[in-house]
């Protein structure tokens, strides 16, 4: 290896050693290291507290990925944990849902406003998937419209590895270019009534791209084509979902989606997601199998009524917004006086940072590694989260690093 | 629906197109590789048929060597016949197994021959990293460079040919792939590939003007050796320092999805 590589990180590096006899890869999914900076980002974390976690190398980073969405509110936090603690007391999994599942749907079907019913499922692919699933169900039809580049889960539909695929998974699978609905206008058109559901995200986030927000009227002209179409509208609010609006993404946008899936945010790092639907579906919903070993256990529903009762009690998503803008002003002055040119897209809570003239990401990713060394998780190539725990002095000591690292690229 | 990669005949195709235009290459890169491989070299000509037709030839007469594709310029003294019952023999010969040979014109060349089977020998065990007896030579980043001009030029291959990739939509991002190998007093091998959107893929062994999108720079001539035989996963690889990736990922990505079907075409390379 080179001089040097990992010098940073050797307890993590010692327990990748170690994974990689029993885990194939050592590390999978979106956190294995290369998908970060190798040698420089921690490998394995230790625990968290507020917006800060500890790696493996007792190293305190300031994470403004949270947990890659999870953690709106910040790690541990007291309300959610004593609310998941009394849970806990009470027993992880039953022979029947508890009681909380429904006080959990009652609260969802109310905070969406678009949405009758509820159904809970762990991750937000068991979600994406069945929701297409009840499109399927309800339209009869075969075909799944999503934009390209969109990331929307590990299953066969949609992950974007290929490994293990065959033809036979994307048959059905068409994309269309975002904010622009004549290329879904076109899919409808060479497929007639072929369409069961068209897939969103709330804006475009790809992996390793800028984010797109939706020009004015998209959302609002693909829920009416949608409509004259006899296609569902699946509105995929994993990502996004609270932290832009405690009611979801579709109401800053200004649409209403006929199904809405929701994880990441919904719980502050407990192990549930969700789907919401109107009336009309209901009846293919009850017809689509639905069940896991885990999905019924209250603590993370528990959990996520704490956690849905501070994001609006306590105004979060405006935190966020609040938070995001400071840090983006902060970090593009900083840049600016150093001589570099960045650039932000996405919502400021959920702010993607890019240097113009680096296509490759090159600087980008010499700024995230020095960044991290001096303490701050800046993902080179993902959107960041950020989280209610950070406050001005987390943003502020952010920007200062910023401003450091910048500095030290001008100065070779 | 049937996937092709059920059929056998594509497979063969595709397997014997690596092993003569990928893998018999890289003989010639080994006779001229180091002082001693040149002594092994045998001093004739080298062709190989499938069944009646010629599918390629090495020529060792004089340097610089060549590797010969088309019967028209199968021609000269000092040329060896090699007849394969058919591709699939052939495949399995330049593979390094036992299968039988008719050799036909040229036979008297019996010493040339035996020299060029040696050397052949010689080469399939270098590939896959063996000791070369009394004889040995020990270049850990010469191997490394024979297998990374190997994956490359085979790569190109099975991205335009493999019906797995090809089924599941070749369109991906577009630009140069930066490869270096580092020796361990310093000096350092690179190699450049350029995929289109499109996933058609070609080599270059200077710098383009366009620069590279992604770079991967393999630190020790054993890690890249480890990493290119697929001995080490790519995700492990990266994570342990043993390949250092920077740029767009995605691309490296999109190439890393064609370097992993190559073993389906050709022999464990370790």
């Amino acid at each position: 290896m080179s001089e040097g590589f990992g010098a940073s990180i050797p307890k993590s590096k010692a327990l990748f050693e170690r994974a990689r006899q029993v885990i194939p890869g050592g590390i999978y999914g979106h956190v294995q290291p290369s998908a970060t900076i190798p040698g420089v980002f921690p490998y394995f974390a230790e625990r968290g507290e507020g917006g800060y976690y500890w790696d493996v190398d007792g190293r305190k980073i300031l994470d403004l990925m949270c947990g890659y969405g999870p953690l709106i509110l910040g790690y541990h936090h007291q309300e959610i944990e004593e609310a998941a603690a009394i849970q806990r007391a009470k027993g992880l999994v039953f022979n029947h849902p508890a009681s909380l599942s429904v006080e959990l749907a009652e609260k969802l079907v109310d905070r969406v406003g678009f949405a009758d019913w509820t159904v809970f499922g762990k991750n937000g692919s068991d979600m994406t998937t069945w929701a297409i699933q009840v499109a399927r169900e309800h339209t009869k039809r075969s075909k799944i419209a999503v934009v390209s580049g969109a990331y929307h889960g590990v299953d066969a539909w949609c992950t974007p590895g290929k490994g293990g695929l065959i033809l036979e998974d994307r048959v059905h699978i068409h994309t269309f270019e975002w904010n622009n609905l004549d290329s879904l206008q076109s899919l409808f058109s060479d497929y007639a009534k072929q369409f069961a559901a068209v897939v969103v995200t709330p804006f475009h986030h790809p992996a390793f791209g800028e984010s797109e927000l939706p020009h004015e009227g998209f959302l609002d002209d693909l829920e009416q084509l949608c409509h004259r179409e006899g296609v569902l509208l699946v509105l995929d609010d994993i990502r996004a979902g609270f932290r832009l609006h405690a009611g979801g993404s579709h109401r800053p946008y200004g649409f209403e989606p006929d199904l809405s899936c929701y994880c990441k945010a919904l719980a502050n790092g407990y192990s549930i997601s969700a789907t919401a639907g109107k009336e009309e579906f209901r009846k293919a919903a009850t017809r689509v199998f639905l069940t896991g070993s885990y999905w019924n256990n209250p603590v993370p529903m528990a959990a996520s009524l704490a956690c849905l009762e501070i994001i609006a009690r306590e105004s979060v998503p405006e935190h966020l917004e609040q938070m995001g803008l400071r840090l983006q002003s902060g970090i593009s002055a900083v840049a600016k006086a150093a001589g570099v040119d960045v650039r932000w897209s996405g919502p400021p809570s959920m702010p993607y940072l890019s240097i113009r003239d680096d296509p490759n990401l090159y600087l980008i990713q010499e700024f995230a590694a020095k960044s991290l060394d001096r303490g701050v998780f800046f993902h080179p190539h993902h959107n960041w989260f950020l989280s209610q725990a950070h406050k001005e002095k987390e943003i502020d000591l952010a920007i200062e690093v910023a401003g450091d690292v910048f500095r030290s690229l001008q100065n070779g | 629906m049937k996937l092709l990669v059920d059929d056998t005949r594509h497979t063969l195709d595709l397997e014997a197109t690596i092993a003569l235009q990928s893998i018999l290459p890289r003989m010639l890169e080994f006779a001229e590789g180091s002082p001693i491989t040149r002594l092994w070299v045998p001093k004739i000509a080298v062709g190989f048929f499938a069944g009646r037709t010629f599918r390629a030839g090495l020529d060792f007469r004089r340097a610089p060597y060549r590797w010969i594709g088309s019967a028209e310029e199968w021609t000269g003294s000092g040329r060896v016949h090699l007849h394969l019952k058919d591709d699939r023999d052939l495949v399995d010969l330049l593979q390094g197994d036992a299968v039988a040979i008719r050799p036909g014109y040229g036979i008297w060349h019996v010493a040339g021959l035996l020299k060029f089977q040696t050397f052949a020998n010689r080469f399939q065990t270098f590939l896959r990293m063996g000791t070369l007896g009394k004889k040995e030579i020990k270049d850990c980043l010469f191997q490394a460079r024979l297998l990374l001009d190997l994956t490359l030029d085979a790569a190109i291959h099975v991205a335009a040919q493999d019906p797995w990739l090809k089924s599941m939509g070749s369109t991906g991002p577009a630009g140069w792939a930066h490869f270096g190998l580092r020796g361990l007093s310093g000096e350092q091998i690179d190699r450049w590939i350029y995929r289109s959107v499109e996933g058609v893929l070609k080599v270059c062994r200077s710098e383009p003007e366009a620069g590279a999108a992604v770079s991967l720079i393999f630190p020790t001539p054993e890690a890249a050796i480890s990493l290119i035989s697929q001995a080490t996963d790519s995700s492990s690889g990266t994570a342990l320092g043993q390949v250092e990736v920077r740029g767009f990922i995605p691309l490296a990505d999109a190439l890393n999805l064609v370097f992993d079907q190559i073993p389906r075409y050709t022999p464990p390379l370790i």
